[in-house]
């Protein structure tokens, strides 16, 4: 998946992180509406909008008619479910495609470049105990702290960091890309699969023998927008929304 | 008119208002001259001159070489809120009303921070416990008169000023500047600088909370204490609680280093690392209304004893709690280009020097780290750099001066005790502005013109002189309770039986009838007063080393003739001689034993003595400078180059 979204967003690798997050949005929520378009009844969907509008104005025309009123609401109100059942299918099947995306994109543009003011903290959570000699010293010197060891909770901590963003080394095999000319922070472990690589995976998997749990923290990226300073979820979630709305003119689908 | 013919006109005219609009401030006045001027604080015309015959300063001697080299008159007194003041004003101290970094009420005798104040809400709405401000409250630049940026700011010529000291809060927004403050912007707790010190170690444990606080933290066993951060007052709550934040500190002893936590940030560091800036966040009506706050930890030692040290809560230039730039979102757009930096006006933490809370490698790595953010500021603003005038401010020269002085004067008595490692100190600085000179210079053309300038210059300081106590010990001052004297404010003194005394590290006044709370001089005695003094200070003589501590007392009204002085300001100002300045006790009115002593501060070198002492320096890519330049004139001058008006030289 990974190796296929490298491919699929290496054209954005030319822009500014907030640009290539922003083209990248736009494409995803044109993609959506045109999936919508084929996933969905759209002559169902037609029909059903215009039975609704007909009913509510059918409301407005005889409010001096209780009945008939509280007729026409409760056949809007069997309208809605029918209308959420028809969004049902097409939903589900751009749930998938939009939590991946989601996913690849938090792993590539929503966290800081890795500097000496901006440090990774590791903490590894020991199952039972906590073995010797894990973790040897670094060759390279990208381990900017010495290993904190907390007996009483079997933890260990470290911070680390890299050149420039970008973070290669032999001895521990972690794997760091950042916002470099592609504009987009990368976040995975290695190819070699041991304990302490498999954490800067983005989804944390593979944690390794003897390990409860493996936590790193590196600091959210900001994007600033009229003044503001936005989420790279927000920025997605806001400017796929626009293309989507956009995209329901331009390709003419019903919604 | 057709559909296509109006949307063309419709996108046309504003662009060609625009243009004619952009033309038209042209010929106003924007000379199209581009002026970059370096700030360098208690840069010494003789350390100058010497670093650059030793080849230190290659890019100096180029620019000395192009353009001029001068010894620049400094303010009296010699002091950097002063001085930068009559830079910005283009006036005296009478005018700007700024006389030291202390200035004191006379009806209260309280002293106050001459840079700027907090006034609190004039009106509160009450809800249970609950202070909801109304109205009035804020944060006032105390300096007075027209700074000299106004004038090039009506003609449209763009206005950069970087780490402006003498300028907390900025001036309102206006369309052509950018200001970002400097000297005098507190920490967030409102005091200049003040750090807290977190350790379980009995002997470093003291009530002194001069520069900052020793939290006493304990381990119980598990290797994490638990160390409160305290932040600033509530204004929103009654009584005014200090807000605070909890941090764990977890502690390995094997691998000496200690893993923070807070909130959801956590960070490792190891002995003699420092941390990155961390955010902290103090919520002072819930979600509603929170404080930031930006600090960095430095583990002094993990074991056998805790010693971890956090920065003063600087204002988060990403979040400012206080305005610190002028519009108020350059401070966040510096930040995220050049990465988070100290804010407050003094970042160099001397105070931790001079308490032994630091040695000289502890200090010398903040120091270090305060440079490079500094110049990574530099860089970024250097690179966006266009028209008009653009002033950078180097704090680092003068506050490691200051402590580091002794290194290279062997007449010191810290001399000896400080390792001669150090001796390469002062010249590495020197060295090191004179690459941001080189930077700038890589500016120069025949529409730019560089001028580097420095508010005073350096002198030794070697023997304390306890004004107050020599005030008392001539009759000028009764001391009533000799157990008070080393108590700050005046507390041993009987005023009733007081003439005269000192407070900040020149001002000297007269206790006057109907100024002073409880003054005895009338104004028909002060005169005769005031040169009884002028007598008895300059005629002392230091009897170790038959100097003079006092080259010049000077009378306000003297120096500064013609003008009306406001009720803060001194009377007189003492002048020390070179090697000599005031004791930091009596800077704050006690009374120590003995006059003159030994000055065994690593504080070592000084400025704040007689103005012809140390004067500053002046650097310029101008052929002409005017002759005996002062700071005061700087402004002008100034304005006169970005306007086009070089026949005044």
């Amino acid at each position: 998946m990974n190796v296929l979204f490298d491919a699929l967003l290496f054209p954005f690798r030319r822009f500014d992180p907030l640009w290539g997050l922003m083209w990248i949005s736009a494409l995803s929520g044109i993609m959506m509406i045109l999936v919508f378009k084929k996933t969905s009844d759209q002559q169902a969907i037609s029909l059903l909008r215009k039975r609704m509008g007909s009913r509510a104005l059918g409301m407005l025309l005889f409010l001096e008619s209780p009945p008939t009123v509280i007729r026409l609401a409760l056949g809007l109100i069997v309208d809605n479910f029918i209308y959420l059942w028809h969004l049902l299918k097409p939903m589900l099947i751009i749930a998938l495609p939009f939590v991946i995306i989601t996913s690849q994109l938090d792993a590539r543009y929503s966290r800081e470049p890795l500097n000496a003011e901006n440090p990774s903290t590791v903490t590894v959570y020991w199952e039972d105990s906590i073995p010797e000699s894990q973790y040897g010293a670094p060759e390279e010197g990208l381990i900017i702290s010495p290993i904190v060891t907390i007996t009483d909770s079997l933890e260990q901590s470290f911070s680390f960091t890299g050149s420039n963003g970008i973070f290669v080394h032999q001895t521990i095999g972690i794997k760091l890309g950042s916002r470099g000319p592609s504009g987009s922070v990368l976040v995975r472990g290695a190819e070699k699969s041991n304990a302490i690589q498999a954490l800067f995976r983005p989804w944390n998997a593979n944690a390794g023998e003897g390990i409860l749990k493996i936590n790193s923290h590196i600091q959210e990226t900001r994007y600033i927008i009229l003044g503001g300073r936005w989420s790279f979820f927000a920025v997605f979630l806001v400017f796929s929304s626009i293309w989507a709305i956009l995209g329901t003119v331009i390709f003419k689908v019903k919604v | 008119m057709k559909r296509r013919d109006f949307l063309k006109k419709a996108l046309l005219t504003p662009a060609a208002l625009a243009a004619l609009s952009a033309g038209c401030g042209k010929t106003a006045g924007v000379s199209g001259k581009r002026l970059i001027v370096l700030g360098v604080d208690g840069m010494d015309p003789n350390l100058l001159e010497s670093f650059v015959e030793k080849g230190l300063m290659p890019n100096t001697k180029r620019l000395m070489e192009m353009g001029s080299f001068s010894r620049l008159g400094t303010s009296n007194p010699p002091q950097s809120p002063v001085a930068w003041s009559n830079f910005i004003t283009g006036a005296p101290p009478p005018v700007h009303g700024i006389f030291d970094f202390i200035h004191r009420d006379p009806e209260t005798m309280r002293p106050f921070l001459s840079i700027s104040e907090v006034s609190p809400p004039d009106s509160t709405l009450n809800l249970g416990k609950l202070r909801l401000p109304i109205s009035g409250g804020g944060v006032d630049l105390l300096r007075k008169g027209t700074p000299f940026w106004n004038s090039l700011l009506q003609r449209g010529i763009p206005v950069t000023m970087v780490k402006l000291p003498v300028d907390f809060p900025p001036p309102p927004a206006n369309s052509h500047g950018l200001f970002l403050s400097g000297l005098g912007t507190p920490d967030i707790r409102g005091s200049q600088g003040s750090f807290t010190f977190f350790t379980d170690d009995p002997r470093a444990i003291s009530d002194d909370t001069g520069g900052g606080v020793v939290i006493p933290v304990r381990d119980y066993g598990n290797g994490c204490y638990t160390c409160r951060v305290d932040g600033p007052a509530n204004s929103l709550i009654e009584g005014n609680p200090t807000m605070s934040v909890e941090v764990k500190a977890w502690v390995d002893r094997d691998s000496r280093a200690v893993r923070i936590d807070m909130g959801d940030a956590s960070v490792v560091i190891g002995e003699k690392q420092w941390s990155p800036w961390m955010h902290f966040s103090f919520p002072a009506l819930g979600p509603l209304s929170t404080v930031h706050a930006i600090g960095r930890f430095y583990l002094k030692e993990a074991a056998p004893k805790l010693k971890l040290y956090l920065s003063p809560l600087n204002i988060d230039p990403e979040n400012p709690a206080l305005p610190i730039s002028s519009p108020d979102w350059y401070s966040r757009d510096l930040a995220e280009d050049a990465g988070l930096f100290y804010t407050q006006g003094f970042p160099e933490d001397t105070k931790a020097l001079s308490r032994g809370i630091f040695n000289d490698d502890d200090y010398l790595s903040q120091a270090e780290m305060v440079l490079k953010e500094r110049m990574s500021l530099f860089h970024s603003v250097l690179s966006r750099y266009r028209e008009g005038l653009l002033f950078f401010y180097f704090t680092s020269l003068d506050l490691n001066v200051h402590m580091f002085y002794r290194s290279m004067d062997p007449a010191s008595p810290l001399y000896d005790a400080t390792e001669s490692r150090f001796s390469g100190v002062i010249a590495d600085l020197y060295f090191r502005i004179d690459i941001a000179v080189g930077e700038a210079m890589e500016l120069l053309d025949h529409r730019t013109e560089i001028i580097l300038l420095s508010d005073h210059g350096f002198a030794p300081f070697r023997r304390s002189f306890n004004l107050n106590s020599f005030l008392a010990a001539e009759g000028f001052a009764d001391i009533s309770s000799p157990y008070q004297r080393n108590s700050d404010m005046f507390a041993c003194l009987d005023w009733s039986k007081t003439g005269a005394y000192g407070l900040g590290l020149n001002g000297l006044y007269i206790n006057q009838a109907g100024r002073e709370k409880n003054g005895i001089i009338t104004s028909a005695d002060k005169r005769s007063l005031m040169e009884r003094l002028k007598s008895s200070l300059e005629g002392a003589i230091d009897p170790l080393t038959g100097e003079k501590p006092v080259k010049n007392l000077f009378i306000l009204e003297d120096v500064y003739p013609g003008y009306d002085m406001p009720p803060w300001a001194p009377d007189m100002l003492v002048g020390y001689s070179h090697g000599y300045r005031a004791s930091w006790e009596t800077t704050l009115g006690a009374f120590p034993e003995g006059v003159i002593t030994d000055n065994m501060d690593p504080w070592s070198g000084t400025h704040c003595i007689s103005p012809d002492v140390c004067p500053g320096s002046l650097v310029t890519s101008l052929k002409t400078i005017p002759a005996n330049p002062t700071l005061t004139e700087m402004g002008s001058l100034i304005n006169r180059i970005l306007t086009d008006e070089d026949s005044v030289l």
